[in-house]
C-alpha cells in the first residue's frame, strides 16, 4: 500500500476530531451528557492525546461531584501542572465552543467509539502483518486461528463484555461454593441456624428469611393499589437500608413534593401520626422526638430525587450519577405508572414492560438492587403481570387482608393486629407463593411483621 | 447551559483573559483563583448577588487607597464557598467601603473649607 493511500485512510477513517470535541464540549455544558459519556467512553477512545487528557480531567471532576465547567477544567489542569501556556488555553477554548444540543450526545459518542474500534482494527492489521513477516516458520493454520480469535474479540465484544473461559467458570464455581460452605458453618456456629442476609435488609424478618435480602442486580417489583401503602413500603425499605443499616439509597418519587416526603419521614422516624405532624398539632415533647428522628435521617444514606417528569432514560442517567458519586446500593422508583411516556403510540402494558426491562438492565449493569413500585388494578391484578414477572427477580404485592379471612384464619388469629399481606408472587432465589402477614399503621406510616401472640 | 451562545463566548473569553493576565504576570495566583471563582459564581451559580453589588460599589470609588488594599486582601483571603464566611466577609467589605466613602466625603468637605 502506498504511503499516500495510508495517509488518506488515517485521515478519513481512523479519527474524527470534530466528534471528539463535540463530546467533550457537551460534557462541559450538560450534566446529562457528562453522565452518558462517562459511562460509555474511555480516555483511550479519543484519538487526540489532548482530548483524552481533557476527558480524564472532566471525569475526575465529576467523580468528586464538582460540576465540570470550563473554569473548573482550567483550574484542575492548572493544579496538575497542565495547560501552562496560552496555546493550551486556545485549544481548550476551541474544544469548549463546539457545543451541541445534548440530545445528540449519543450520536457523537457513537462516532468516537466507532473510530476507536477502527483504530483497534487497524492496529490488529499492522500487528498481524508484522507477525506474518517475522514468524515464517509457523503453521499457516495456527496463524489464521490466532488472527481469528483476536478479530472476534474486536468485532463481537463491547468493552464490558466478557466470555468466561472454562478456567474462569471453574474458578467462579469454586469461590461460590467455598463462600457458601463458610457461610453455612457460620450459620450453624454463630447465628444458631438463622440465615444471614445475602443482600440488603428488607425491613421484615419473614421476608428477609425467604429472600435473604435484596441483592445487587435484583429487580424488585412491589404492587399495591392506590392509597394502600406503596410509598409507605418504599420509605420503610429506605429506613431499614439507609437509616438502620447505613447503606446509600436513591429514592425517585414521581408524585410527591420534597416537603411531603420530608413530613412522611417525620412520622416514620418518630412513630407519631402523620396527620398530626402535617397539621402541626403536636406537643413540645413530640416535637423533640420528631427532631431526634430527623437527626437520624441526617446521618443516613438516603438521597431523594423528586421528579414529576421521570422517564426511563432519566432514571438511567440519575442512577449512573449516584452510583459513581454516592455508591448507592439501592434505587427505589415510586412509582413507574407516573413515568412519562416515551412513545405515545404504545399501549400502557408495552410502556410498563419497556420501563421494567430498562430497570432490570440498570440493576445488572450498575450492580445495585432496583425496586419499582407499580399500581395494582382494583381487582388486585397487575397490568402486564406476565411480562413484569418475567423480568423481576422478586415480585411482591401489598394487599389488605379481607375481613372474612381475619375472622376465620386460625394462623392470623394468633397474630397481633395483622391487616396486610405481603404476597411473594415470584422469588428467583427461593420460595414463592407465600403470604406474609404484616401490621401497617397508616397513620404513623410504619410497617412491621405481624407479631405472634405469646 | 446558562445562556445563549453570546453569553457562552463571554464566559470563555473572560476565563481566558484571566489566564492570560496570569501568564503575563499581571495578576497573582490568588487573584486568578478569586476571579475564576467569581466568574463561576456569576455565570453558573448566580447565587451571590450581594457580593456583586459590593464589588460594584468598591469599583466605583476605587482609588488604590490603603482601605482599597485592605478590601482586596479580604477578598483574596476569604472562603467564598462557605456560607458563613461569605456572609461575614461581604459585611466586612461593605463596612470598609462605607468607611472609605465616609473618608472621601470628609476629605471633600475639608477641601471645601480650605477653598473658602
Amino acid at each position: 500500500m502506498n504511503s499516500v493511500l495510508i495517509e488518506q485512510i488515517e485521515k478519513e477513517l481512523l479519527f474524527d476530531l470534530e466528534s471528539e470535541r463535540r463530546v467533550l464540549s457537551s460534557m462541559l455544558h450538560s450534566e446529562e451528557a457528562c453522565i452518558e459519556a462517562y459511562s460509555s467512553l474511555l480516555a483511550a477512545d479519543f484519538y487526540a492525546p489532548r482530548h483524552a487528557t481533557i476527558f480524564d480531567l472532566i471525569c475526575s471532576l465529576f467523580d468528586r461531584e464538582i460540576r465540570p465547567t470550563y473554569v473548573e477544567l482550567l483550574k484542575e489542569g492548572n493544579n496538575l501542572g497542565m495547560f501552562t501556556n496560552p496555546r493550551d488555553l486556545e485549544e481548550i477554548k476551541y474544544v469548549a465552543e463546539h457545543y451541541i444540543d445534548d440530545e445528540n450526545i449519543k450520536y457523537w459518542i457513537g462516532r468516537v467509539k466507532d473510530k476507536s474500534r477502527l483504530r483497534k482494527y487497524e492496529k490488529f492489521l499492522r500487528q498481524r502483518y508484522q507477525k506474518l513477516s517475522e514468524e515464517t516458520e509457523k503453521e499457516s493454520e495456527q496463524i489464521l486461528m490466532e488472527a481469528e480469535e483476536e478479530l472476534t474479540n474486536l468485532t463481537a465484544l463491547e468493552i464490558d463484555d466478557k466470555i468466561d473461559t472454562p478456567a474462569d467458570m471453574a474458578h467462579l464455581g469454586y469461590d461460590e461454593v467455598e463462600r457458601r460452605f463458610i457461610r453455612y458453618k457460620e450459620i450453624q456456629e454463630l447465628h444458631k441456624g438463622v440465615l444471614p442476609l445475602d443482600g440488603l435488609p428488607t425491613g421484615f424478618d419473614n421476608l428477609n428469611h425467604i429472600t435473604l435480602g435484596y441483592k445487587p442486580g435484583d429487580l424488585i417489583i412491589l404492587g399495591a393499589q392506590t392509597g394502600h401503602g406503596k410509598t409507605a413500603f418504599a420509605l420503610h425499605t429506605a429506613k431499614e437500608v439507609a437509616v438502620n443499616s447505613q447503606h446509600n439509597v436513591l429514592y425517585l418519587n414521581t408524585e410527591m413534593s420534597r416537603q411531603q416526603i420530608a413530613l412522611r419521614w417525620g412520622a416514620i422516624l418518630s412513630s407519631i401520626d402523620h396527620d398530626r405532624i402535617r397539621s402541626g398539632n403536636i406537643n413540645e415533647t413530640e416535637l423533640s422526638i420528631i427532631f431526634n428522628g430527623y437527626s437520624r435521617l441526617r446521618q443516613s444514606g438516603f438521597y431523594s430525587y423528586p421528579c414529576p417528569n421521570l422517564t426511563p432514560e432519566k432514571t438511567i442517567s440519575i442512577a449512573r450519577k449516584f452510583r459513581v458519586q454516592k455508591s448507592i446500593d439501592l434505587m427505589i422508583i415510586d412509582y413507574i405508572g407516573r413515568m412519562d411516556k416515551i412513545d405515545p403510540r404504545l399501549q400502557e402494558w408495552q410502556i410498563l414492560e419497556q420501563i421494567v426491562k430498562t430497570q432490570k438492565m440498570l440493576a445488572q449493569n450498575l450492580n445495585i438492587a432496583v425496586m419499582c413500585l407499580v399500581q395494582l388494578n382494583p381487582d388486585g391484578t397487575l397490568q402486564g403481570a406476565k411480562r413484569m414477572k418475567n423480568e423481576s427477580d422478586l415480585l411482591l404485592k401489598l394487599v389488605p387482608i379481607p375481613k372474612e379471612e381475619l375472622d376465620e384464619n386460625e394462623d392470623l388469629k394468633n397474630c397481633i393486629n395483622p391487616n396486610y399481606y405481603i404476597i411473594v408472587e415470584k422469588n428467583r432465589d427461593g420460595r414463592s407463593g407465600v403470604r406474609l402477614p404484616i401490621t401497617f399503621d397508616l397513620q404513623k406510616q410504619t410497617m412491621k411483621d405481624a407479631e405472634r401472640k405469646k | 447551559m446558562a445562556g445563549g451562545n453570546n453569553l457562552e463566548q463571554i464566559y470563555h473569553q473572560t476565563a481566558n483573559l484571566i489566564y492570560d493576565l496570569f501568564y503575563r504576570y499581571r495578576i497573582s495566583e490568588e487573584e486568578k483563583v478569586f476571579l475564576l471563582n467569581l466568574l463561576e459564581m456569576t455565570f453558573y451559580k448566580k447565587d451571590k448577588p450581594q457580593l456583586l453589588e459590593v464589588l460594584k460599589r468598591w469599583n466605583d470609588g476605587f482609588n488604590d487607597s490603603e482601605l482599597d488594599q485592605i478590601i482586596k486582601a479580604t477578598l483574596l483571603a476569604a472562603d467564598w464557598s462557605d456560607e458563613q464566611s461569605f456572609l461575614f466577609n461581604t459585611q466586612v467589605i461593605a463596612d470598609l467601603i462605607d468607611a472609605r466613602e465616609q473618608m472621601d466625603n470628609e476629605g471633600e468637605n475639608t477641601g471645601g473649607d480650605e477653598n473658602e
